[in-house]
């Protein structure tokens, strides 16, 4: 097992090393350079520099002088120090920017990522237990409307229904207006209600895909012969489904769950736009239209090795629940 | 309509799709009743010496495109410490009639819609059919074993064999302790001739081989002293050595706790060692019963005589095997006629009339054929 890890950190290692060199090569590369933005505001000052010296003074103040390769082994030799630099957009050490803002996205992510969990898996298995029937078909058509809807057109309906019309929620933001005012208590549930409807929003849109896994998982094992000696041993129905059954249902589970460890951390990029959620994705998109290179490569660099990660835990995870695949 | 293979219009099927959930949910519902009174399904055997008792039993599978006769009045028995040999080609309803006799039929499209099965559990009689699922659970595994022919993939994966095994001896006997429980598992592990009993309580199914498995489905299948074991064709998917060693621990054991055995197989074989009775069976009928002697020396049913003909013989030289010339006919929505009637060789005008009864030869032996 030691063996088996040790060896896919290495491989992860080579990995990273190429994600970040083309993720670097495609920043050099975009159109909107942040460098080019900022000089043509400064020359349009009274009195100031041309546009050509500003070009050349901020090219080589920010280290944008040097070709690509070079480049990229100097973003590289800060990197494996991590030490990141500053954001160039955001005007302050990456690190910090990225501990204000993610921790927004980690619990919008933790919230709707269990309560996807909770509400997918019994539906899931529900549905599989009556095959065709109207449980089957209702949570089919609620999958289906839930796959089929973007987020941004969901989002709106709620804001609609749950802002505008009934008044329950603000309509964005993550604070009310008498925030500052209120005990430290009150100030948590004041982001928590804030809260409710990007969850809402995340949960509705993903749990579609999540709900039709675990049923065509379920169905798949309720088929299987091992099923049918656990009823011929006379067990109880629920034991036949929540011990014997789940236990083998969980195996593909588990390898999606591993796979959503980046998304946990990620953000949701358009949601949290529609909510004007200071969260990492907002955060990240605003980085990327200003062509913030340190920042981008930050946030790539940090999701490719949660990326790697997952794949890692879930292969572990996966011995841990098959015996089949533990090595030996 | 004439029907072109399997071959229905999407409307057709949608409509019979909707008769067939009318059909499945009244009885289901029927079923899941809270209180069911026990005079519904307690009964008496007609011979108290027969451990089950088939009574024009019907299994119908209510498909898209149409109603499978799986198992289509079948009536015969199984006597008290003896071997009932069921034998037929596969699909024609020899698992089906198992599996209704454990209630373990896949619902709701599988249905048992008439007869009765009565199985004696020795305080009562139970009319297997219309019994509870709660009854239906202290019968199955306790009274009533069975051994699977799928070796392979019929224990759970991702337990341990002494799980598997402890889970059924603690369900049964609910007031033994865990040491006991454990205790009587390894003991049948050893009776089945696991030599290493204590290391295969802890294995996984996958650390096992195909012959091993099929011990530890037989130790399952007896842990609870059942009354009957159905072994639905327990050697099929082993190889021949390990096919005689099954056989023989099947036979001592079934000496040794003296129950009745329902031994499924479509290997002649097979049943002429084991068997004191013999069913044939052909497209969900039985098309001939008798003593193993009856059927083997004098076969009278065409398809029987077939079967005979179609198995090697030692020390007999022949270029090619005998087939029964034909498939079997479609299931879908059979015909009231000899179901044999276009494979047969001794097929004569009586036998475009109505299906032939079932006539006694002598008192073990009976055929359903006009031309005996």
């Amino acid at each position: 097992m030691k063996k088996f890890i040790l060896k896919r950190l290495l491989i992860s290692v080579v990995l990273l090393f190429f994600v970040s060199l083309i993720i670097y090569t495609i920043m050099r590369c975009m159109p909107t350079s942040y460098v080019e933005n900022q000089a043509r505001a400064l020359a349009t000052r009274p009195g100031a520099k041309s546009y050509q010296e500003w070009v050349a003074q901020l090219n080589a103040q920010y280290g944008m002088d040097v070709g690509v390769l070079r480049g990229y082994f100097r973003w590289l030799s800060r990197a494996v120090r991590l030490d990141f630099g500053d954001s160039w957009f955001w005007n302050q050490p990456i690190l910090d920017k990225f501990r204000d803002v993610i921790w927004y996205s980690f619990f919008l992510g933790l919230a709707s990522f269990i309560l996807e969990m909770v509400i997918a898996i019994p539906l899931g298995i529900a549905a599989a237990r009556k095959q065709y029937s109207m449980t089957d078909y209702t949570v089919t058509v609620i999958a289906l409307i839930g796959i089929s809807l973007p987020s941004f057109f969901f989002a709106t309906i709620l804001k609609y229904v749950f802002s505008i019309k009934l008044g329950w929620f603000d309509l964005s933001g993550t604070v009310s207006r008498m925030h500052q005012s209120m005990t430290e208590f009150q100030q948590l549930m004041d982001i928590a209600k804030h809260m409710i409807l990007p969850v809402i929003t995340i949960t509705v849109v993903s749990i579609g895909g999540m709900m039709r896994y675990v049923r065509t998982n379920m169905l798949e094992v309720l088929n299987s012969d091992y099923i049918r000696t656990a009823r011929a041993k006379g067990l109880p129905e629920s034991r036949v489904i929540n011990h014997h059954a789940f236990r083998n249902t969980l195996i593909p589970i588990v390898t999606l769950l591993g796979g959503s460890l980046p998304a946990l951390f990620s953000g949701a990029m358009i949601t949290e736009q529609l909510f004007q959620i200071p969260g990492i994705g907002y955060t990240s998109y605003v980085s990327i239209m200003q062509g913030d290179i340190p920042f981008v490569m930050f946030y790539m660099v940090f999701l490719a090795v949660l990326t790697l990660l997952g794949n890692l835990i879930a292969d572990i995870l996966y011995a841990a629940v098959d015996p089949r695949v533990r090595v030996s | 309509m004439a029907k072109d293979g399997n071959y229905i219009s999407a409307k057709e099927s949608r409509r019979i799709s909707r008769e067939n959930r009318k059909i499945t949910s009244e009885i289901e519902k029927k079923r899941k009743r809270k209180h069911i009174p026990e005079s519904e399904y307690v009964t008496q055997m007609k011979d108290p010496d027969n451990c089950v008792e088939f009574d024009n039993v019907q299994t119908h599978y209510f498909t898209d495109i149409g109603t499978v006769k799986a198992v289509d009045g079948v009536s015969f028995s199984v006597p008290k410490g003896k071997t009932v040999g069921i034998v037929g080609e596969s699909g024609c309803g020899k698992s089906v009639t198992s599996l209704s006799l454990m209630q373990l039929v896949q619902r709701p499209s599988g249905q048992t819609v008439g007869g009765e099965i009565r199985f004696d559990s020795g305080e009562k009689v139970i009319n297997v059919v219309n019994a509870p699922e709660k009854v239906m659970r202290e019968l199955r595994g306790n009274q009533m074993a069975m051994i699977f022919q799928e070796p392979m993939t019929s224990l759970n994966p991702v337990f341990r064999i002494g799980d598997q095994v402890d889970e059924e001896i603690a369900l049964h006997f609910p007031k033994w302790t865990k040491e006991q429980v454990k205790a009587r598992s390894i003991e049948m592990l050893g009776m089945v001739g696991i030599a290493n009993k204590e290391g295969v309580y802890k294995m996984y199914p996958h650390e096992l081989s195909g012959g091993m498995r099929q011990r530890v489905m037989i130790a399952m299948a007896l842990s609870c002293d059942p009354k009957l074991i159905i072994a639905d064709e327990p050697t099929t998917a082993l190889d021949v050595t390990i096919q005689a060693q099954i056989l023989d621990l099947l036979r001592e054991l079934k000496s040794r706790i003296g129950s009745s055995i329902m031994l499924i197989t479509h290997d002649l074989g097979v049943v002429a060692e084991m068997a004191d009775l013999v069913v044939v069976m052909y497209a969900g009928r039985v098309v001939e019963k008798g003593t193993a002697t009856e059927i083997f020396k004098d076969p009278r049913h065409p398809y029987t005589v077939g079967l005979m003909k179609s198995k090697p013989v030692v020390g007999k030289h022949v270029k090619q095997l005998y087939s029964i010339p034909g498939n079997v006919p479609n299931p879908v929505d059979m015909p009231n006629y000899c179901y044999f009637r276009d494979r047969c060789e001794r097929c004569t005008e009586e036998c475009k009339g109505a299906y032939p009864p079932m006539v006694k030869l002598t008192d073990t032996h009976y055929v359903s054929c006009y031309d005996i």
